[in-house]
């Protein structure tokens, strides 16, 4: 039977394997021929394992064993997924995309990846992305940018360019990212997908390479919002091994239901956005009035100083965080005269030259006299932009506003730093607050590219984005 | 706005620990980029933010506070001291007690030099 992966969801492919139309080995062989077809030009897998049809033979023994007993299969066993290449699995390299780690092997198991592998999922590989996750394009990987499927012209967005390609290409069924400024949904967005960021440490960042360590969570992407509910729920959960996990006890949301819709309308009169997407947010905000819901306009005055946050926050906690990759704890050494000139060698011929500069920033914002000044009062706003989160939240169930300012711009097309940090203008407030969202293909931009459509939601309200976004969904391909 | 000249992304280049290239050109062009980069994240500095704003990020120490005893001579009593002694070892104790294995006062750590030697002991 001929499996077309560009076309198959994940909720579909379960089906077939459970009435035994297709095996895990016949799913996994197809994504393997997939792979050697396309990812020489869209650059989206750094590497494929070696076991990838022992995983799914073993997968297919399980479904045969459990269909006997009449179990009901775990939704993932025998599908194959992707993981972004700073996600660890034991005996299998990871490298965030950096030369610093070629050739690195981890060590040990990302608690994600041993939930995938527990309810038999097929990890394929791992997947390009911006060098440590700096970047909002793609383009910053040591291994060359992945391509977007669309147009491979075009960007696929970051920095989990690979995650999205994998998927959008039609080389895997559901991929993992990670999403510390929109990491998971730009590229999402950009490439016609769903893509999610849960609420702050309910999936585990164990085995995650770090980068900003109160921003950072890994991520799904899939075809449609059911199939990122499954890849969700597969992560999910409180982890001993993560000191920042939330406990189960604690995941509780202020809203049972969603009636009313909020839209913050002044944030799109920001410059900069396109006219495609100003247009993509008012026919969805008709949508959703169409499905039910109340739509009403509301104020986050301090939305739009998430990115200044997000610079200084994420590049102090980032400076820390790879402060250790310095050829003696970690990555390739470069043999110098003395420590001082081997640290040297090893992270300037290791890193590339957008995580150089967020080091540098790093440095400055948390060095003396500059501390209060600027790391002091970047948390000291993002308590504000939490609040006013806070308070939003108690007048409506979700907050609806786009994922990027535009559709997937062209290789090369943003050179200045600023500009390119402007992409995450809309994704970055929920990683400043910690709060969940979802991206969701609402529309095409004015080249033809896929747009997006976010939803935020209070606090551990990842069920009211998945109740939304399928209602949504379903009226946007209807 | 703060202005940054070569010596300071210098002096950032050695805490960072990561290199500049040698050419002024090069170097120049790397503080052109940080510059906009610093005036850009600037901005944050110009927000108020109302004391009745909660802390949810804002760092603060999760420690005891030290104990400073600049007071009057009269404060530094012998049952003064007694309780902060038992406060320190209090604190201590519960310390050790959240780590998994103790033995007396020491940390039990699993061996990591000299492995093999100590198999062949």
């Amino acid at each position: 039977m001929a499996i077309n992966i560009s076309e198959l969801t994940i909720k579909k492919a379960r089906l077939m394997l459970d009435n035994g139309e297709i095996t895990s080995l016949d799913l996994c062989m197809t994504v393997l021929d997939e792979i050697n077809k396309k990812n020489p030009e869209l650059n989206a897998f750094l590497g494929v394992y070696d076991d990838v049809l022992d995983q799914a033979a073993a997968s297919d023994k399980l479904i045969i064993q459990n269909g006997e007993l009449g179990i009901k299969n775990p939704d993932l066993l025998g599908i194959p997924i992707g993981l972004k290449d700073n996600i660890l699995v034991q005996g299998k390299h990871a490298g965030s995309a950096s030369k610093i780690f070629e050739g690195y092997v981890a060590p040990y198991s990302s608690t994600a990846a041993l939930k995938l592998q527990e309810q038999g999922a097929v990890l394929v590989g791992n997947l390009n992305m911006d060098e440590f996750a700096m970047g909002s394009s793609g383009e910053t990987s040591a291994y060359g940018p992945a391509k977007n499927p669309h147009d491979t012209t075009r960007v696929p967005g970051g920095s989990s360019s690979g995650s999205a390609v994998a998927v959008a290409g039609g080389m895997v069924l559901g991929s993992f990212g990670t999403d510390t400024a929109g990491s998971v949904r730009l590229p999402a967005s950009f490439c016609g997908l769903v893509g999610m960021y849960s609420t702050y440490d309910t999936c585990s960042r164990y085995g995650i390479m770090a980068m900003g360590s109160s921003l950072d969570q890994i991520g799904p992407l899939a075809k449609t919002v059911e199939d990122c509910e499954m890849l969700y729920s597969a992560i999910v959960g409180y982890d001993k091994h993560d000191a920042q996990s939330v406990p189960e006890e604690m995941r509780v949301c202020t809203s049972a239901s969603v009636k009313k819709i909020g839209v913050p309308k002044k944030l799109l009169e920001l410059p900069g956005i396109s006219k495609a997407v100003i247009d993509n947010v008012n026919e969805s905000v008709e949508k959703l009035k169409k499905l039910g819901y109340e739509l009403v306009d509301v104020d986050l005055p301090h939305i739009e100083q998430s990115l200044s946050v997000y610079y200084i926050v994420m590049s102090a906690e980032a400076s820390t965080n790879l402060a250790c990759y310095d050829g003696i704890r970690y990555g390739n050494r470069i043999e110098g005269e003395n420590l001082e000139d081997l640290y040297f060698k090893t992270k300037g011929e290791g890193l590339g030259e957008e995580v150089k500069r967020r080091m540098f920033l790093g440095a400055y914002s948390l060095s003396a006299g500059y501390y209060d000044a600027f790391y002091g009062k970047a948390c000291r706003v993002r308590d504000l932009i939490k609040f006013e989160f806070e308070e939003v939240f108690k007048q409506v169930d979700l907050i609806i506003m786009p994922t990027s300012t535009d559709e997937a711009f062209k290789f090369g097309a943003i050179t200045d730093p600023v500009s390119m940090y402007a992409q995450d203008i809309f994704a970055v407030p929920a990683n400043i607050a910690g709060t969940p969202a979802i991206t969701i293909p609402s529309g095409k931009g004015e080249h033809g590219m896929p747009l997006g459509i976010q939803f935020y939601a209070p606090w551990f309200g990842e069920s009211l984005l998945f109740e939304v976004g399928k209602k949504f969904e379903a009226k946007n391909t209807n | 706005m703060i202005s940054l000249t070569t010596d300071d992304l210098k002096k950032l280049s050695v805490m960072a620990r990561v290199p500049l290239p040698e050419s002024v050109e090069e170097k120049q062009k790397i503080l052109m980029k940080f510059q906009s980069v610093l005036d850009f994240v600037a901005q944050v500095e110009a927000v108020d933010v109302p004391d009745s704003v909660p802390h949810y990020f804002t760092p603060v120490n999760i420690v005891r506070d030290d104990f400073l005893f600049n007071t009057s001579p009269d404060e530094i009593t012998e049952e003064n001291l007694k309780k902060m002694k038992q406060d320190r070892d209090q604190t201590r104790e519960d310390i050790l007690n959240e780590f998994p294995s103790r033995r007396g006062d020491h940390l039990v750590v699993p061996l990591v030099l000299n492995k093999t030697k100590k198999k062949t002991e």
